[in-house]
């Protein structure tokens, strides 16, 4: 009789402890879970050092490395040049009227950096690149490919740093953005990607007769998150909501999404 | 704990060639502490506190998310203890259990970004992400699966020469 009710009283104390175990994790994890978290020092030295080994493991790979498909990179370069070109003559104008416009893409120069490995939570879509602090890399540095935007510096260590792509899932991610249409720019925000098509979704455009497949899609510079200027994709296809109100306009990303190795991260001039 | 520290970096270094759609995603780590198992003392909480540590050096190193994978990593060593009392340690249980493993674990830290509202509910997003796992590791639990056993008759012959 004493022994049913003291493991009576065990199971209870077992479900009230790891009940009380959830409900401390779930409170920790909705601090940690967010992306403008700093790394602790004892973080910042257990990656850089996991990594580092992990790139004398790897090295003899590196020679096996495959070349991405020369043509489709020069036209994306080329694209990427234009508009950049494009945005520079607007700037400067705007420039004329006010002179306090921030973020002008001419205020960047580039770090280069490797990739040393990608995400495997499936959910997060980030990179791990060979660039950290020591390099001038801060968090919310906006980083490239040698073709268009990928994505912003989330996580800083020392010796390495966390990149979260465009293509992530995460239900904050939202870029403004612009389309150029002739000789005007109709903007937009860029609200998520599309896995199946692998083509980022525009929406919050109300007007799109002059839209036409092709054109490219770029960075406001608005929000203070990236430099303006900057190329997204072109656009691929348009098409309106469900209730017949809003376009929604697919971007093909003017980068290889399953292939790119080297990335540059914008680092202020100083 | 060879075997751990092998999947691990086996884990970072394959991440860097899977394609974005692809059908190869690595889950090496959690797939190791099947096999790890068996060199653990069953009395103690080694084998909790190790999965626990492997958890952990996986949020820190490679997904950021600190405790996740820690408490996820420590829940399925409970479960493998409960499991492997019952079941004898052949292939066929090995596979179904990673099979398990790997639904386990894209459904619990789905359900988990989910309650944080990092994520939107998508079944379909689910159900890929549990697809695009299975291939990969199943091979890799082949291999380990033939390596101990190996292992294991090369050891027996020594024995029985000595």
């Amino acid at each position: 009789m004493k022994r049913t009710k003291k493991t009576k009283k065990n199971r209870k104390n077992k479900v009230l402890l790891s009940g009380l175990i959830i409900v401390i994790f779930f409170i920790v994890m909705s601090f940690i879970i967010k992306d403008n978290r700093k790394l602790t020092f004892v973080e910042k030295t257990i990656k850089d050092s996991t990594l580092f080994i992990n790139q004398i493991i790897s090295f003899p790979l590196k020679i096996f490395n495959n070349n991405k498909n020369l043509k489709i990179v020069e036209q994306n370069i080329s694209n990427k040049k234009e508009v950049e070109i494009e945005n520079l003559k607007k700037e400067l104008e705007e420039l004329k009227q006010t002179l306090n416009l921030k973020h002008l893409v001419s205020e960047y120069e580039e770090v280069n950096a490797t990739i040393i490995s990608r995400n495997l939570g499936y959910w997060y879509n980030t990179v791990i690149i060979d660039k950290g602090s020591k390099d001038g890399i801060k968090k919310d540095m906006a980083v490239t490919t040698a073709e268009a935007l990928i994505g912003k510096v989330i996580k800083v260590s020392r010796n390495n740093s966390t990149i979260k792509l465009l293509t992530s899932s995460d239900i904050n991610n939202k870029v403004s953005v612009q389309i150029k249409v002739d000789n005007n720019y109709i903007y937009g925000i860029l609200t998520s990607f599309n896995e199946k098509e692998g083509s980022y979704i525009i929406e919050g455009i109300s007007d799109t007769k002059n839209i036409k497949i092709g054109n490219l899609v770029s960075t406001t510079g608005m929000g203070n998150i990236f430099p303006s200027g900057i190329l997204i994709g072109e656009v691929i296809e348009i098409e309106k909501d469900n209730f017949d109100l809003e376009a929604i306009i697919k971007v093909k990303p003017s980068f290889n999404i399953d292939n790119f190795n080297y990335v540059k991260v914008l680092r202020k001039k100083q | 704990m060879t075997i751990i520290i092998t999947s691990f970096f086996l884990d970072i270094m394959i991440s860097k060639w899977v394609n974005f759609n692809s059908f190869f995603y690595p889950l090496f780590s959690i797939l190791s502490l099947i096999f790890s198992f068996l060199y653990f003392n069953k009395k103690d909480n080694s084998f909790f506190i190790s999965a626990f540590i492997l958890g952990l050096l996986y949020d820190v190193v490679i997904t950021d998310t600190l405790f996740l994978n820690a408490f996820v990593f420590s829940i399925l060593s409970l479960i493998l203890k409960q499991i492997f009392r019952k079941i004898k340690f052949n292939y066929l249980a090995i596979l179904l259990i990673s099979l398990g493993t790997i639904v386990y674990y894209r459904l619990m830290v789905y359900l988990i970004l989910i309650i944080l509202n990092y994520l939107e509910f998508n079944i379909f997003k689910i159900i890929n992400s549990i697809l695009s796992s299975v291939f990969l590791n199943l091979i890799y639990i082949t291999i380990i699966y033939v390596v101990i056993n190996y292992k294991k008759i090369i050891f027996k012959k020594r024995k029985h020469i000595y």
